[in-house]
């Protein structure tokens, strides 16, 4: 059964008196892939600091596993939910990658034996043993992604927030990381995802966040969310390719109208392939 | 662009131009094994409650409030970068800001001063400029004594009500230029004529080097100026938020 | 920063970076100390063929850097070797109407002799920037115990130069492409306002990477895991001999 992990209650956020985020209400399961999506300024990576405790919402009070989390509280919050920056420039401040990795371990008082096994396993994790021993200034930019992903992997956090973790990078970057992101949903991760990509957040989420303007406008699966366009006019979200292709077909009455959506390129293109063969059959 | 700043900036050029400007910043930095022990140690001893003081000044403002590591350290990369960026000049030779005194303006002596020894350091590993044996009489003369006279000139004429560029024209010129004559008295002391008087001297290696450091002093203020204005345009709430305003 | 970049080629980047902070803070002590031109010599031949030779940093490069400083060998050359006299006292004498400026052959010999110490001192200072990477420079000092506040200052400072030059190199490109430095006038205001525009973005990124500290678990202290890297019997010897030698060749010249 799926248990909470973390219940946003009426969260309200500022900066110098200008709202950010409006009595926000979330509940994450524990397992779930969430994307977050709303245009720039929506308040979203706002969001995410409150829910690493690196803010401190103004009002209303963040939950992990049903235990509320005070003032004091916030280390564990940091502990147990990692955030992986955009640019991972700003995240990265030691002068080799396994010092980079080595940071937040120590940070969380743990033994020298248990930071070097945390820090070999994620380097193993991202695939960063070649790189181990480099500085980071000579890093490319798809190498620094994957090492700010090592950052917070070990850390070992339950709960990992990505702020659009494939931006500035190039398609087969973009693929590996796509891949890492499967890897930890598969390995029981929850995962929280900004993303522009509508796209990318159709075939991955299973569930998506809507921010517009500092409010959670809209929150459901990505079949649901893609077919109010009030919502994405609002967000300035349009709807997937996938999505435009599997309407045209239905509308063509090519496929049954309560067929499921297909998911990936993959299975649309058997989806067509079936419906050649039916048309030959018939015929 | 403002009236003002077209003003600077068509002086700076007819000045650059008079003047030809081809100064390197590195002749002011005394170099590896240029003064003997007894001077390396007098000038650390100099430097010290100095630095003393800095630290203390800096360690208050980061327990007050822990955010200011991260501002303090991109102070210190700013400083290093804007000394290592190369000013455009007519002959298209190498030269440098010091930066020194644009930073104590911003940050305060104190603070410039811990920052300073910080970039000397890393000046004389990754960009051969200076030494680590002659690392006290460069941060006395260029962390220390330049930032602390731009800081005071640049009080002075805030008090005195002169118009604010031309004090920190005048701020970072002149700490530029206190700064060449402590390396000219540092380097007098140490290598006296025989028969001449350290004031003698002094002027002698003061002689030498003013064709390189007056005009690179000159155009050390009138960029700082140009900086200066910029910021205030656009960067009126960062400078707020770092105390300018409050300090001066 | 081609010093940085070249530290981690070198083949002597894996000695222990104590042992060659030591060698070269001890040889720069003693360079100075002894202060004898056969010992400067003897200094600049073993750094040169340590450098070049065995850590195989290139000769152009080595070179390059060793001329930076011209300006000021130049400059301060002049200044001790010149005397401003009254009347010609010197072996070589320049009238120039009011004053003579004069040449002894005890000055020259002095500048030159001074010229040499500061070759020596920049091939041992050399030989330890040409190989060790500044974090490591930073451990030493972290290890002889400098105060916390200024260590980790220095570590945030160098891994954030490499940010800020990034910045700086992009604005000046995106400059050129505008005919930013087109002439001189141009380039002059473009400086300024690359300079300015720096020291907004830093305040910026100061403040996004100190929520990045945050969100890590930074609090108060940063700390990462360090490697030692061996040092080896033969070069303790190695370092005792050079010693010895350098010992010995101021005995001999005094």
């Amino acid at each position: 059964m799926e248990r909470s992990l973390l219940t946003v209650k009426n969260l309200y956020f500022s900066y110098d008196d200008k709202a950010v985020l409006k009595d926000i209400n979330v509940n994450i399961r524990r397992g779930e892939r969430v994307a977050v999506m709303g245009s720039n300024g929506a308040g979203k990576s706002t969001f995410f600091l409150n829910l690493n405790g690196v803010l401190h919402p103004e009002q209303g009070q963040i939950y992990l596993e049903g235990k509320q989390i005070g003032k004091k509280d916030l280390k564990e919050l940091r502990k147990r939910v990692g955030f992986v920056f955009q640019d991972a420039d700003s995240q990265i401040i030691a002068a080799t990658v396994k010092a980079e990795i080595s940071f937040g371990p120590m940070n969380m008082e743990l033994g020298r034996e248990e930071v070097e096994k945390r820090v070999r396993d994620a380097v193993s994790y991202m695939d960063l043993d070649k790189l181990k021993d480099r500085p980071p200034h000579y890093l490319s930019g798809g190498e620094k992604k994957r090492v700010s992903i090592a950052d917070i992997l070990a850390m070992e956090p339950e709960l990992l927030i990505f702020d659009e973790p494939m931006a500035a990078l190039d398609p087969v970057n973009a693929d590996n990381v796509e891949r890492i992101l499967n890897r930890l949903h598969d390995d029981g991760k929850t995962l929280l995802i900004a993303t522009h990509d509508v796209d990318f957040a159709y075939r991955y989420a299973d569930r998506i966040l809507v921010f517009s303007d500092g409010e959670l406008i809209a929150d459901g699966t990505p079949v649901d969310i893609f077919h109010r366009e009030k919502i994405m006019e609002r967000a300035h979200l349009k709807q997937p390719e996938m999505l435009v292709i599997w309407e045209a077909l239905r509308a063509a009455g090519l496929v049954a109208f309560d067929s499921r959506y297909p998911v990936t390129s993959n299975q649309v293109a058997k989806e067509i392939a079936h419906i050649k063969v039916k048309k030959e059959g018939e015929s | 662009m403002t009236k003002t700043q077209k003003r600077v900036l068509k002086f700076s050029i007819m000045f650059a131009l008079v003047f030809a400007v081809c100064p390197t910043v590195s002749a002011m930095h005394i170099m590896e094994g240029y003064l003997p022990p007894a001077f390396c140690i007098a000038w650390g001893i100099v430097c010290i409650p100095f630095l003393v003081k800095g630290f203390y000044s800096i360690k208050k403002i980061f327990t007050e409030n822990q955010k200011t590591i991260t501002i303090l350290a991109m102070a210190g990369a700013y400083i290093f970068v804007i000394s290592a960026l190369k000013i455009p000049s007519v002959t298209g030779s190498c030269s440098h800001m010091t930066g020194t005194g644009l930073g104590a303006i911003l940050f305060g002596p104190c603070t410039v001063s811990i920052l300073g020894i910080i970039v000397l350091i890393f000046q004389a590993i990754l960009l051969a400029h200076g030494g680590l044996t002659t690392l006290g009489a460069n941060t006395f003369s260029m962390a220390i004594a330049g930032p602390f006279v731009s800081f005071g000139v640049y009080a002075l004429c805030k008090k005195c009500r002169v118009n604010k560029n031309v004090g920190v024209f005048l701020a970072a010129m002149l700490g530029d230029l206190f700064t060449y004559c402590v390396t000219s008295i540092q380097l007098a002391l140490t290598y006296q004529n025989e028969g001449g008087s350290i004031v003698s001297s002094a002027a002698e290696f003061f002689g030498v080097f003013v064709p390189t450091q007056l005009p690179l002093a000159v155009v050390e203020g009138l960029l700082t100026v140009l900086i200066m204005m910029a910021l205030e345009n656009y960067a009126k709430p960062e400078l707020k938020a770092i105390g300018f305003e409050k300090s001066v | 920063m081609q010093i940085d970049y070249y530290a981690y080629r070198s083949n002597i980047n894996n000695w222990n970076a104590g042992f060659k902070v030591l060698l070269a803070m001890g040889t720069l002590c003693l360079v100075i100390a002894l202060d004898k031109t056969a010992v400067s010599l003897f200094v600049i031949m073993f750094f040169g063929i340590l450098t070049l030779g065995v850590g195989k940093t290139p000769a152009r490069i080595y070179l390059h850097f060793m001329t930076v400083p011209l300006a000021f060998m130049i400059c301060s050359g002049i200044a001790i070797a010149v005397q401003f006299a009254g009347s010609p006292v010197g072996e070589w004498n320049i009238s120039l109407h009011f004053f003579y400026l004069c040449l002894t052959r005890s000055s020259v010999a002095l500048a030159a002799k001074v010229f040499l110490k500061g070759i020596a001192g920049m091939s041992a200072l050399y030989m330890m920037a040409f190989s060790t990477p500044m974090h490591e420079i930073i451990d030493v000092m972290r290890k002889l115990h400098l105060p916390r506040l200024f260590i980790e200052l220095m570590s945030l400072i160098y891994r954030y130069i490499f940010i800020l030059f990034d910045v700086a190199e992009k604005m000046q490109t995106a400059a050129k492409a505008r005919l930013g430095y087109q002439s001189f006038r141009q380039s002059f205001r473009t400086f300024a306002g690359v300079v300015g525009n720096l020291f907004l973005i830093s305040l910026k990124k100061a403040n996004a990477y100190y929520d990045a500290l945050l969100s890590r678990g930074y609090d108060g202290k940063i700390e990462f895991l360090a490697d030692e890297k061996q040092i080896r019997p033969w070069q303790i010897g190695g370092c005792a001999c050079y010693f010895t030698i350098l010992i010995f060749l101021w005995y001999v010249c005094k």
